[in-house]
């Protein structure tokens, strides 16, 4: 079992977003997923 | 050795040019290392001329900033170890509870570029920390930067603590920044305020003179 | 509230951005309105205490409440929402951001070398992904239990509510109208120069950049036109045009490099994309709010070529008058320091006020703004506030 799922790119990423969002937030991933990504990065 | 041309380097801000002609200066055997140096302080008086005419500015007195250490690195070896070309040393920090140092950078720079031999406190400094050093240091001239109104409130607790210390006649204080004024240097209790760094410079080598 | 004072708030909200945009546009208006700049400094007013404030919703509601309660402002900068820590602590990690009890501060940060600047620029999902976050928080950064995942998302959700909600409580409430609308490709609009400036070079090694790398760096700002500001432009042209029953601008643009670049930089560097932009604005009628961090009195000649109605500078730290002598079409926002609003008796505070409204404002061109955000506890006191507010609210061109 791979216990590091999430760290490579985009495979990691589109796991990690698929396993954080709730199936009926999912289809706003490309709105959501960049600024929460952003908040991490510069907040 | 073409002091002209190391002045011009330093005022134009080539940075090539001026990192060759020390190595060259180093190459010689460093027997030209105080004119050289002299060039340079010549060069950064240009540059903050050029700042206050408004042909440089911020971004080029750090970059000048950048490129007047290095080349005082590479002249290092040859210099004489005890710093006597020092106009004198200074302490030079930005106030308690603001974390503000650009500034504070440029104008410790040009202080150094000007003669001083600075102690650069950091960031973030109280009070007690700054009256200590001088007292250990036995320095009598004391540069306070800052950029928030908090500011404020810290230079004036700065003096205050000089007072406190039974030394605030023993030294000289300057306060510089976004927030500091004619109105808010009365309010601190300081002797000096400056909005450029070409004015803090003048204004601590007159009291290094004096 | 009832059907009556909501309809009174519409009305109010409506009334306001008529005020703002005919100010905008060099209309004489009955009065000046007042955009309020305060910022942090409410939490201190409300004697709140700013840690809570920033990590409890309800504390900052209260704030914000407070605020509107008490100063009768036309429209408030920030309503609360400068609270993303919860988002970053939900996954026991810190930000770049941080608090005491007096301030909210950021930690000097760049996300790339001049090395990596183009890599960044390629992908920035993928480098963000890749590098700055494990750079940040760790190599193992995203290897957490995915609950852990789940609650910083769920904080990242309830802080995107707390924005929608304080827009709404502050319009349907207090009639205060919103800024601006965001950037439909990316946020906030940004360019090339600024984000290397804020995020990813810092303004040290930007500075030695600009001499050292120049060639990079003005590849770095085309491409980065390609990628965020030509959409932009292109959406502008085909847009319907302005927006005035919704904004007090049709857009607002945040500019802090002006004050690091030279002339000669600030020519290669920032004005081919500003002013591919302004134009489009300028073509379709739009009006644009610049807020010019520090001062850009000497680059106010580059903006008098649009024709009024195009940009309102809000002013930091510049001279109001001046910068309407130097450029007459461009419409100020500003005019109150921090060293009036800070030291000055409410007196002296209404005394210039005045003075702004009577030699800028009374052929339009003028918003009142504080220039400064207020943002620590010594900013402004709250007598000086009031009276500004009491005065402008009633005083009639």
């Amino acid at each position: 079992m791979n216990m590091r799922p999430y760290l490579s790119y985009p495979e990691g990423y589109e796991k990690w977003c698929h396993d954080v969002l709730p199936f009926y937030f999912r289809p706003m991933k490309k709105f959501l997923m960049p600024l929460l990504l952003q908040i991490m990065r510069d907040g | 050795m073409d002091t002209k041309a190391i002045l011009d380097a330093m005022a134009d801000l080539e940075e090539d040019e001026l990192m060759e002609m020390m190595q060259e200066v180093m190459d010689n055997g460093g027997a030209d290392v105080n004119d050289a140096l002299d060039a340079c302080q010549e060069g950064m008086k240009i540059v903050g001329e050029r700042f206050e005419e408004g042909e440089y500015f911020v971004g080029d007195l750090i970059y000048a900033g950048e490129i007047l250490t290095a080349a005082m690195e590479i002249v290092k070896p040859a210099l004489s170890g005890d710093g006597s070309q020092s106009v004198g040393k200074m302490i030079l920090c930005t106030v308690k509870d603001d974390l503000h140092d650009i500034g504070k950078n440029i104008v410790r720079a040009m202080l150094e570029a000007g003669g001083f031999e600075v102690i650069d406190l950091g960031i973030d400094v109280p009070p007690e920390k700054i009256v200590e050093t001088a007292k250990a240091e036995g320095i009598k001239i004391i540069a306070l930067s800052g950029v928030l109104t908090l500011a404020i409130d810290s230079m004036k607790a700065t003096v205050d603590a000089f007072k406190a210390a039974g030394m605030r006649d023993d030294v000289k204080i300057i306060v510089g920044g976004a927030p500091v004024s004619e109105a808010a240097c009365a309010t601190i209790g300081a002797d000096e305020w400056a909005y450029s760094p070409k004015k803090t410079v003048t204004v601590c080598q007159g009291w290094a003179a004096s | 509230m009832d059907k009556a004072q909501k309809q009174q708030m519409k009305d109010l909200k409506a009334e306001r951005i008529r005020l703002f945009r005919d100010q905008a546009n060099f209309k004489p208006t009955e009065r000046v309105p007042h955009f309020c700049n305060a910022v942090t400094w409410k939490v201190f007013d409300a004697g709140e205490s700013l840690p809570e404030a920033l990590t409890d919703f309800k504390v900052m509601e209260r704030v914000v409440r407070h605020f509107l309660e008490t100063y009768n402002v036309d429209g408030l900068m920030d309503v609360g929402i400068r609270n993303q820590f919860n988002v970053t602590e939900a996954f026991g990690s810190e930000g770049y951001y941080y608090y005491t009890e007096e301030a909210v501060g950021i930690k000097d940060h760049a996300h790339c070398t001049v090395d990596t600047l183009m890599d960044y620029l390629e992908d920035p999902t993928r480098y963000t992904w890749e590098k700055i976050l494990p750079e940040k928080y760790g190599e193992d950064w995203v290897n957490k239990d995915i609950e852990t995942w789940r609650k910083v998302f769920w904080e990242y959700l309830k802080y995107t509510y707390f924005i929608i909600h304080m827009g709404s409580v502050s319009g349907k409430e207090f009639g205060i109208p919103s800024l601006a609308p965001n950037n439909p490709a990316k946020g906030a609009i940004q360019f090339g120069i600024e984000e290397m400036e804020s995020n990813l070079l810092g303004i040290k090694d930007l500075s030695i950049a600009l001499r050292r790398n120049k060639d990079l760096i003005r590849d770095f700002c085309e491409k980065w036109d390609e990628k965020y500001i030509d959409p932009l432009i292109e959406k502008t042209y085909l847009s319907d045009g302005p927006q005035d029953d919704k904004y007090c601008f049709d857009a607002s643009i945040i500019l802090l490099s002006h004050n690091i670049l030279n002339p000669k930089q600030f020519d290669t560097f920032l004005w081919p994309s500003l002013k591919r932009l302004l134009d489009a604005y300028a073509f379709k009628g739009m009006n644009v709010r610049i807020f010019a961090e520090g001062s850009i009195l000497r680059y106010a000649d580059k903006f008098q070529y649009y024709p009024k109605g195009t940009v309102t500078m809000h002013l930091e730290q510049d001279d109001p008058f001046a910068f309407r002598e130097a450029a007459p079409n461009v419409a100020i926002m500003g005019g109150l320091s921090t060293e009036l609003l800070s030291g000055g008796t409410p007196d002296e505070c209404v005394a210039h006020t005045k003075k702004l409204c009577d030699e800028l404002g009374r052929q339009g061109g003028f918003i009142l703004s504080e220039g400064k955000m207020l943002s620590y506890k010594n900013d402004c006191t709250s007598d000086n506030l009031k009276a500004i507010c009491d005065f402008v609210s009633e005083y009639k061109l």
